[in-house]
Parts: structure tokens; C-alpha cells; sequence
């Protein structure tokens, strides 16, 4: 991954070793702590997860931005060349002491949702399963985006921190703030990844993310950890990860 | 000489980056560059002039996002940015003129100077991958289109495109309010396709069908990058090609983009674009007049322009790949066709578009490499459901379609909106049928199959036959439709009836081959009606047929036998080079794959089956069942059950959602067999009830209410899937069509739960015992209350329990 690239094809066997197979087991509904299923149906989901990653045609686009916090207002706004900003106190609490964030953009292209729709026509079994593969593969590219530019922050400053990922539509953060980072990035151009008149974002399985980088440290509860829905308030969701 | 001949015979410099020089200026990011028109005018006009000091022969218009979307906040309408912008554009070639000659443009200059209607893409995702219709996205686009033409542009450059089906709403546009030139530039990725999925040989095939004045490829990459695609265009078409690089691959340096090929390195490598043929040069981001400056040199010093010979080629294409007749025979699938098919006369009047992919994916699976699709029964309106069931086919597959129908309303409404050049089933030799149809064909460029057939019926001889086709085939060139455009069926007649006449049909492919030179289409299965071992002639019919130079058989890729037969006759005229194919097809016993393989005696009933998800053995259970049961008595006793113990083993963690799938999919298997019981006898239907399913307007998301859909039919509910994104009215109208007092709706996201509450009222209002019950991740007992959803479902399972508590109740 060029570091100074804005966009980028992410190559799928350097995601590979970020795919959280347990995760593929969670969306299924399967709610042991390590899967007991069969020997055929773990080797139908290896061989899904492998026909998946075929398929997927990662691209991402990211940008890094300069940051200030009105905190009168609650609103993060983006500073040098764009007059934007953001009205979310659970976004400021998450970014702390922040003075920049990387606003990124990554999807598995639209061939997978094709392949998605053709499964669940054809072959729902294979289809819930493909779909469920792919949700934990865009998550893995996200994890790998995420490491890398950590690591590209940590080689420029060491003492910089991170904080965990976070995105438009969690907390108090409006969805509707999809089209200004979409923007900001110039997303659509990039990667392909279109966001409607009511925020959804086409191909499906796409990301927007925002990282913050602080000269600070954080506080205990933004710090990057394994959980990553404890900030979100959909407490009944079936998929949340930790306490409901 | 004229623009439009300027651009076919000669070599022409369009200018680069707007937005890059913008950008520099002080453009800030999120700020809509269209404004600059106003604001910073002489900024714009300034732009322009350099463009043009630099040698562009071609300017275009800041109007890149000039469309009614982008600009809804701005406080300007499309009309007044695309006149501004096109005036700005104006006055600077003015200006260039006085002072390079003396004289305005308006007057003849030996150096013409044009001003081109920029048509960037709209900025949301056409349906069926994303939300925007076909219909809507015309309309954007000839909003523009017709402010242009008004200010007076001399031409549209439509650029940056990555979805085929919005640059053919484009060139529609331009091609439907005006007459002048169209240029047609798409956006590539390395990969060699498009962020859709489209591939080079699609968009030419397209793109020559529409008739644009040249195609070629915009931005993504610099000019080294472009290589491979240049060489793969050149080799597809006569077309002039325009290339607008970008000035190479971007990089961040301190929160500014720059590009890493200078002027000089690219004026190098656009040196050896045109030397291999390309005639329309420019640049797109990151290049600015020093860029341009070093094309006027190589257009200046480049070598007289080398014709490219037209192909004569037949090819039709989805927005993925092209099929090209006339190397190999070419399956065209028949099954989804309703004469003599009950069950899918069914589905089609059910709406079932699950059934509809699910014949077109096998189809595919099964060797098609076209799909016939006609959908004519009397009750049904053809011309607003063919095009949504093509929409449907499209968003999963990539094969091509032969738009079958007898209406015109139908054949036009598909045609148009169908993404890619398609096969028009069909246009016979009456006169009202030509006049009808080949307009249809031309507009839209697809190719068209002539039956040879007129006023008088079917011909008898061969050479009349023939005399049939070529007028089609003269009175379709004479409208200016090539004549590779244009197939010939001979038609394939009754041996048992017409015995005489079926030799005739070989000798008519024969001499529409040899005399017109066009591709052959036949229908094989007619010929052994009324015959025993219907599939024996079929065979050695379509084997002489193929031999006589019949093209594309339309066939059901089902047969094995039949498909064996072509594979057969691919090794004996030497298409399967080394036989390979028919070796690789033929020869071995295919190990199964499935890991549960029948077992040797069936030791297991159908609970059983159901139970572990043995979906191939559903259906012979069942009719061992059908012996000693009714079909009611199967559901009851049998089926039902098993799927509340299914459901219970998935509440409590025994299985998980692949293997409720698996199980669900078995019973669907089993219900296929009773239904096709039930419409041999008398008695009741297996329906329990019907309910209407949809995902609210504005939400793409369905893969759960899919789920949904399978668990109730499995409970033996018929389930009006109206698929995704769907308007409330469209929902009422549903309910009231099919009188139906139950709704499941689905929504995934906090943006979309208003479009249910929405539907939601809109069903109360106009009868408020409709029963709507609710799902889906956003959602939980507390909102589905708050927007007067009566019930509220975590999942498929709970879903069947309450639409079960409901029918028990109503009944």
C-alpha cells in the first residue's frame, strides 16, 4: 500500500490474514463460543470464504484532515481547503484531543453484490452464507486500512494515538453526514461507491470510517479495543458484539 | 468541413482539467465547482483561454456536475449554470479569435474553435444496483441536454462514466433533442472493466450501436496506464477514439493531490497513442494548458490517419460481455417462455420473479449464452413488466437477452431501457410489422431477428422463404440498420403435419447464408410435434440445421441430449480444436460434490430429509408420501411440524441459519411436487393465506426479507414479493389486487425507517384491517410501536409464528 496514495486495490491476500472466521459463525446465528458444527459445513464455509475473497474486488479511497473542536458547539470541523463541519457530541468525545482524522472510504465492489443476489436466487444456503463472508471480509479490509495508517502516522510521529473506528450513522453522528465525507474524499470517483438520496451506500458491502490521531493520549473508552459496538446504541441489534 | 466530419476524418485536441486549475484557484473541497461560473467568472473564462492558447481545438463547459442533484442546494436551476457556463465558453473563443485573427467566432475561421456540453455523471447509482430509475436519470440528463443545445454548444462530450445504462440515458438524451455530435468516454479501472462491471468490448458494442461520433476512455489513470485498453478499443472498432488521460497516478502530499507525469513524459507516451491510431486527444485531472500545449505538436506532426475498416460483426451484449454470432453456435434459452408452461404461466402471474431468475440462472448454469424472454399473457401489461423483469435478471446475471413479445409497447419499453444491445424477438415480413418494429431497432441500436413469414403465412419453398428475409433485411438497411443487425429465422414447421416443408427450412438457412450473409436463428423443438421420442428428431434436426449454417438454435439448454448434440458437431467440423471440450464434457464419470449424497436405498422420510437438508431427496419422498396421503394431510401432518421443530432447533442454538436455509429449501422442493399434485385434482389449494412483502422505498437491502419470504412459504403462505425499494403505493396496490390483509415490511436503515412508517400509513388509511408487521436490524418493539406497525418481528421465524397467530384467528 503506497502510503501517499489516496486511493488504492487492496490486494485480498494481504486481507486474508485479518478475517475473523468466528465472526462468519456469529452471523449465522451461531452462538457457541467456538462453532460445533459438522465437518461439511465448516468446509462449505471455507470454500464460500475462499469464492468470496475470489470475488471481491477491494478499492479504497482516504484522506487525512486537519481538525478543530468548537466545543460550545459540539462540532468538529475540517479545516484547509473545505469550510465542513460536524455536529456530534458523541463524535467529539470519541475523537478527545484529535487534531487530524483520516475520513476513508472502501468497498468490495459491486460484483460481489451481484454474486450475493445470484446465491440468494439460486442457492440461499450458499447465499446467507456468501453474504455473511462478505460482511466479515469488508470488516477485515477495514481492520487492515486501519493498521496501515496507524502505521503510516506512527512512522511519520510516534507519539501519536488512534482512536477506534468510527462511522456516519453511529451515536449522534447523522447518517446524512455519508455525503460530506463521500465529498471530502471524492469517494464516488475513486472507488465507485455511490451514496443514495437516503444514505445507502451502493455496492453494499462499503465502508466510511473516520480515525482520529491525537498528540494525546485518550482517554480509556475511545482507546482502540476488540469491541466495537460499545459505542452504538442499537442496543437490540442481533449482531452487536459485548454487553446488550 | 464540419464538426461531425472533423471528428471522423481528421484529428482533433480537447482540453484538459477544469476541476484540477479550479482546485488551484482556491476551489474548496465539498464547494460545487459549477458556481465558480458565477462567481468567479473571469476565473472560468480565463481557464478557457488558456486552453485554447495552448491548441485545444475542443473546450468544455464547466458543467461536469450541472444536473438538477448536485445543484438542488445551490440556488441555481440546471438552466441558468449550463447557459452561463456555455456563454463563458463562447466569449473566450471570441476573444481567442479578435485576437489571433481579428474576427468571432461566428464568422469562418480557418481554425474553428468548438465548445462542448460537459456531461459528467449524475452522482447516484442507477437502478438495479442502486436506487435512481432509468427514466428519472433521462430526465436529468436532457434537462441539460436541452439547456445546452439553447446556449448554443456545438457539441456533448459525455465523460467520466463507470455504469453503461447511464451513459446510454445520456446519449439518449442528446440523441432525442438534437442532432449534434456525441463523444462517449468511460472511466476504467486497471482490472480492464468499470466500477459496474463493464468491459471494453461491451461499451463498444454499445456505444457503436447508439451511433456516438467517437468513444474512447477519461481519467482513472495517466496515458501509460491506459495502454492495454487503447490496444484493446483499436482492435474493436472503426470508431474514432478519444483518450483525456489524467497526468499519471495521484499522490498526497500535504493535503494536496499532485500527479506523477509531467507534460513532458506525457506528451511521450500520447506520441505513441496516436501513432496507433487514436485522433481525439486531451487530458483530464492533474493536467492543465502545459499539458495541452505538447499535443498540438503531436498532432501537428502526426502520420495521416489510417482507416480502420468497419467490422461486420453480429453481436449483441448485456452491460458485461458480448456475445458474437457466427464463430461457434450460440445456445439461446427458451425456457422462459409461458406457452405450454403452466408453472411458470403461474409464477408470472403471481409476480414471482424469484421463480423467473431462478429458470434464468439455470438456464446460464446450463450453457445459454442468450436468454429468451417473453412474458406475453393476455392479463398481463408486458410493457411495464418486461423491463422490470429484465432490471431483475441483469442485477445478477451478465448474458445477453432476446427481448421475445408481439407487442410494440412492449418491445419499445424494453428495449430502451435495457442495458446493452439486445436481440428484438421479433419482425416478420408484413408490412405493419416492419413499419412497427424496425424503428424500435434503429433508436436503439439492437439487433433484430426476421421471421420469414408475411401476409400470406409461413412459405412452403425455400426460395420463398428467402424472398421474405431479404426484404427484411433490405428494408431494415434502407432505415440505416447494418445488415449484421439483422437475423433470419427460417422457421422450423411440423414434420408430422407439414413433412414436405421441413427440408425446406435447411435449404432456406442455406440460402439466407450464402445470398445475405446475415446470422441464423431457429427454434428446433417445433419440428417433432406430435412425433414419439419428440427428442430423437429434435436432435438430428438441429444437427442438420446446423450444418446448413443455422447460428444461434433457440433450444431449452436443459436437454442434455441436445446440448451433446451441439458438442458433438462442434468436434465434427473442427470448432473443438483437439476435441478438448467435448473430452473435458464427455468423457469422465464427474465426481458429486455434493457431501450428501443420496443414500442407495431411501431409508429416510421426508421429516428426515427436511430435517437435515437433503434437498435432492424432497421431492422423491414426497411422492412416496403422495401414495397413501393427500397433499393437505403431507402439510399438516408432516411438513409443518418438522418446520416448527426446525424452528425450535435454530431458537436454541442447535442449528444455525445456513441449516434452517438448507431445511427451508427442502420443504420448497416438496411443495413444488404437491403443487403440481394439486393441479391435477380438485380440492383445496395449499395456501394458507397471502401476504405482501416488500422493502420500503428508498432501501436496497433484502437478503433478510428473502429469508422471511422462504420460512412463510415453507408455512404454506403465498407470498407478493415486491422486492426492494418499493413505494408505498405500489404496496397498497398489492394488497388491494390480491385482497390481502397481511404485510411484512423490511427496513435496514435509520434513513429508510421513515418510508415504513410512511407505507405503513398510507395501508391504514385506506383500510385500517390491514395487519403490518415489521423487521429488520434498525428496528425493535419500541419504534415498530411508535410508527403503528401492529407487529414487530426479530426474525423469519417469529415472522411465520405471527402471520401463523393471525391466520388462525382470521379464519
Amino acid at each position: 500500500m503506497n502510503q501517499n496514495n489516496l486511493e488504492g486495490i487492496l490486494e485480498v491476500e494481504r486481507i486474508k490474514a485479518y478475517v475473523n472466521k468466528k465472526e462468519i459463525f456469529r452471523y449465522l446465528n451461531d452462538r457457541s463460543e467456538t462453532s460445533s458444527r459438522s465437518e461439511y459445513w465448516l468446509n462449505m464455509i471455507d470454500d464460500v470464504l475462499s469464492e468470496c475473497l475470489q470475488y471481491s474486488k477491494p478499492i479504497y479511497a482516504s484522506q487525512k484532515f486537519d481538525i478543530e473542536r468548537d466545543l460550545e458547539k459540539d462540532e468538529i470541523k475540517i479545516i484547509a481547503q473545505a469550510d465542513q463541519s460536524f455536529k456530534s457530541k458523541d463524535l467529539m468525545r470519541l475523537l478527545g484531543q484529535s487534531h487530524q482524522i483520516h475520513v476513508v472510504g472502501v468497498t468490495l465492489g459491486l460484483f460481489l453484490d451481484r454474486k450475493i443476489q445470484y446465491y440468494m436466487n439460486s442457492d440461499a444456503t450458499k447465499g446467507v452464507i456468501f453474504d455473511a463472508c462478505a460482511s466479515v471480509v469488508i470488516e477485515a479490509c477495514c481492520d487492515y486500512i486501519q493498521d496501515r495508517l496507524v502505521e503510516q502516522d506512527l512512522r511519520l510521529d510516534d507519539r501519536l494515538y488512534h482512536t477506534n473506528r468510527y462511522s456516519p450513522g453511529y451515536g449522534d453522528l447523522e447518517l446524512s453526514t455519508l455525503s460530506t465525507f463521500s465529498d471530502l474524499i471524492q469517494m464516488t470517483k475513486k472507488t465507485g461507491i455511490h451514496v443514495s438520496e437516503h444514505f445507502l451506500m451502493q455496492p453494499q458491502k462499503s465502508v466510511v470510517f473516520i480515525l482520529g490521531t491525537s498528540k494525546m493520549p485518550f482517554k480509556e473508552a475511545t482507546l482502540i479495543c476488540e469491541h466495537k459496538c460499545f459505542q452504538c446504541k442499537l442496543k437490540s441489534c442481533q449482531y452487536r458484539v459485548g454487553e446488550r | 468541413m464540419s464538426l461531425k466530419h472533423k471528428i471522423e476524418k481528421g484529428y482533433l485536441i480537447i482540453d484538459g482539467a477544469m476541476g484540477t486549475y479550479l482546485q488551484k484557484s482556491g476551489l474548496k473541497l465539498g464547494e460545487l465547482p459549477e458556481m465558480l461560473n458565477f462567481t468567479r467568472a473571469e476565473l472560468v473564462e480565463d481557464i478557457h483561454m488558456k486552453y485554447l492558447e495552448a491548441g485545444a481545438d475542443i473546450i468544455s463547459t464547466n458543467t461536469f456536475g450541472a444536473n438538477r442533484l448536485k445543484l438542488k442546494n445551490s440556488g441555481k436551476t440546471v438552466s441558468e449554470v449550463v447557459w452561463q457556463a456555455v456563454s463563458l465558453a463562447h466569449k473566450a473563443i471570441d476573444t481567442f479569435h479578435e485576437k489571433h485573427q481579428g474576427c468571432s467566432k461566428s464568422e469562418q475561421t480557418a481554425n474553428p474553435k468548438y465548445v462542448a456540453l460537459d456531461l459528467g455523471p449524475i452522482g447516484q447509482l442507477l437502478e438495479p444496483m442502486g436506487t435512481l430509475p432509468f427514466d428519472e436519470a433521462y430526465e436529468i440528463y436532457k434537462e441539460q441536454v436541452i439547456a445546452g443545445v439553447e446556449a448554443g454548444c456545438d457539441l456533448f462530450i459525455i465523460e467520466t462514466q463507470t455504469d453503461l445504462l447511464e451513459l446510454k440515458c445520456a446519449i439518449l438524451a442528446c440523441k432525442e433533442h438534437s442532432k449534434l455530435p456525441i463523444i462517449a468516454t468511460m472511466s476504467f479501472e486497471q482490472t480492464g472493466r468499470t466500477f459496474t462491471g463493464t468491459d471494453v468490448a461491451s461499451m463498444v458494442t454499445l456505444l457503436e450501436a447508439l451511433e456516438v461520433d467517437a468513444l474512447g476512455f477519461n481519467c482513472s489513470f495517466g496515458p501509460a496506464e491506459m495502454l492495454p485498453l487503447i490496444d484493446r478499443v483499436l482492435s474493436l472498432t472503426h470508431k474514432p477514439i478519444v483518450i483525456q488521460p489524467n497526468a499519471g497516478l495521484p499522490k498526497q502530499i500535504d493535503e494536496i493531490t499532485v500527479y506523477d507525469t509531467n507534460a513532458n513524459k506525457y506528451a511521450e507516451i500520447m506520441k505513441t497513442i496516436v501513432a496507433k491510431g487514436v485522433t481525439i486527444i486531451g487530458g483530464c485531472c492533474g493536467t492543465d494548458d502545459s499539458y495541452i500545449a505538447t499535443l498540438t505538436d503531436i498532432v501537428a506532426n502526426a502520420p495521416e490517419r489510417v482507416k480502420r475498416e468497419r467490422k461486420s460483426v453480429t453481436k449483441v451484449s448485456s452491460f458485461a460481455k458480448t456475445v458474437t454470432l457466427g464463430d461457434n453456435p450460440v445456445v439461446i434459452g427458451e425456457r422462459l417462455n409461458p406457452t405450454g408452461k403452466k408453472r411458470l404461466k403461474e409464477a408470472l402471474r403471481n409476480g414471482e420473479k424469484d421463480y423467473i431468475l431462478r429458470e434464468a440462472i439455470s438456464q446460464v448454469e446450463q450453457g445459454a449464452s442468450i436468454l429468451d424472454l417473453n412474458i406475453g399473457l393476455p392479463e398481463l401489461d408486458e410493457a411495464k413488466l418486461m423491463p422490470e423483469f429484465i432490471k431483475e435478471i441483469q442485477a445478477i446475471l451478465d448474458v445477453p437477452i432476446q427481448i421475445d413479445s408481439s407487442s410494440v409497447a412492449c418491445i419499445e419499453a424494453a428495449a430502451r431501457s435495457y442495458n446493452g444491445k439486445p436481440l428484438i424477438n421479433s419482425v416478420s415480413g408484413k408490412e405493419d410489422s416492419l413499419d412497427a418494429i424496425l424503428p424500435i431497432v434503429k433508436r436503439y441500436g439492437a439487433c433484430v431477428l426476421g421471421l420469414t413469414l408475411d401476409d400470406e403465412g409461413i412459405p412452403s419453398k425455400a426460395e420463398d422463404r428467402f424472398a421474405i428475409a431479404e426484404k427484411i433485411v433490405h428494408r431494415a438497411e434502407s432505415m440505416g440498420i447494418p445488415r449484421e443487425n439483422v437475423l433470419i429465422d427460417c422457421l422450423a414447421l411440423t414434420a408430422s403435419a407439414q413433412q414436405e416443408d421441413v427440408i425446406e427450412t435447411l435449404k432456406a438457412i442455406q440460402l439466407v447464408k450464402r445470398k445475405l450473409g446475415v446470422k441464423t436463428v431457429l427454434g428446433v423443438s417445433n419440428v417433432s410435434f406430435g412425433l414419439p421420442k419428440r427428442e430423437l428428431i429434435n436432435k438430428t434436426f438441429l444437427t442438420m440445421a446446423l450444418f446448413s449454417g443455422l447460428d444461434a438454435p433457440i433450444l431449452n439448454p436443459g436437454n442434455e441430449e441436445m446440448m451433446a448434440a451441439i458438442d458433438a458437431y462442434n468436434v465434427l467440423v473442427n470448432n473443438d480444436v483437439r476435441s478438448e471440450i467435448y473430452i473435458e464434457k464427455h468423457s469422465k464419470v464427474v465426481p458429486t460434490n455434493n457431501p450428501n449424497p443420496k443414500p442407495k436405498s431411501s431409508t429416510l422420510d421426508l421429516k428426515q430429509v427436511i430435517l437435515n437438508g437433503l434437498k435432492d431427496l424432497a421431492v422423491q419422498n414426497t411422492e412416496l408420501l403422495l401414495e397413501t396421503l393427500k397433499p393437505m394431510e403431507i402439510v399438516d401432518q408432516i411438513i409443518i411440524p418438522t418446520l416448527n421443530e426446525v424452528g425450535q432447533s435454530f431458537e436454541s442454538g442447535k442449528i444455525f441459519l445456513p441449516q434452517l436455509i438448507q431445511s427451508a429449501e427442502t420443504v420448497q422442493q416438496a411443495f413444488e411436487r404437491l403443487k403440481s399434485e394439486l393441479k391435477n385434482e380438485e380440492g383445496p389449494s395449499l395456501s394458507r393465506g397471502k401476504i405482501v412483502l416488500a422493502t420500503v422505498h428508498h432501501d436496497v437491502h433484502d437478503i433478510g426479507k428473502n429469508i422471511v419470504k422462504v420460512i412463510l412459504q415453507n408455512y404454506g403462505y403465498d407470498v407478493i414479493d415486491l422486492g426492494k425499494d418499493v413505494p408505498p403505493e405500489v404496496v397498497l396496490k398489492a394488497c388491494i389486487e390480491h385482497d390481502v390483509k397481511f404485510v411484512g415490511l423490511s427496513a435496514l436503515m435509520t434513513s429508510t425507517v421513515e418510508s415504513m412508517a410512511k407505507t405503513i400509513r398510507v395501508l391504514k388509511a385506506h383500510d385500517a384491517e390491514i395487519k403490518i408487521c415489521v423487521g429488520g436490524a434498525v428496528l425493535n418493539p419500541e419504534y415498530a410501536k411508535m410508527i403503528h406497525a401492529d407487529f414487530y418481528a426479530k426474525d423469519a421465524r417469529e415472522t411465520a409464528w405471527i402471520a401463523n397467530t393471525f391466520f388462525d384467528i382470521k379464519s
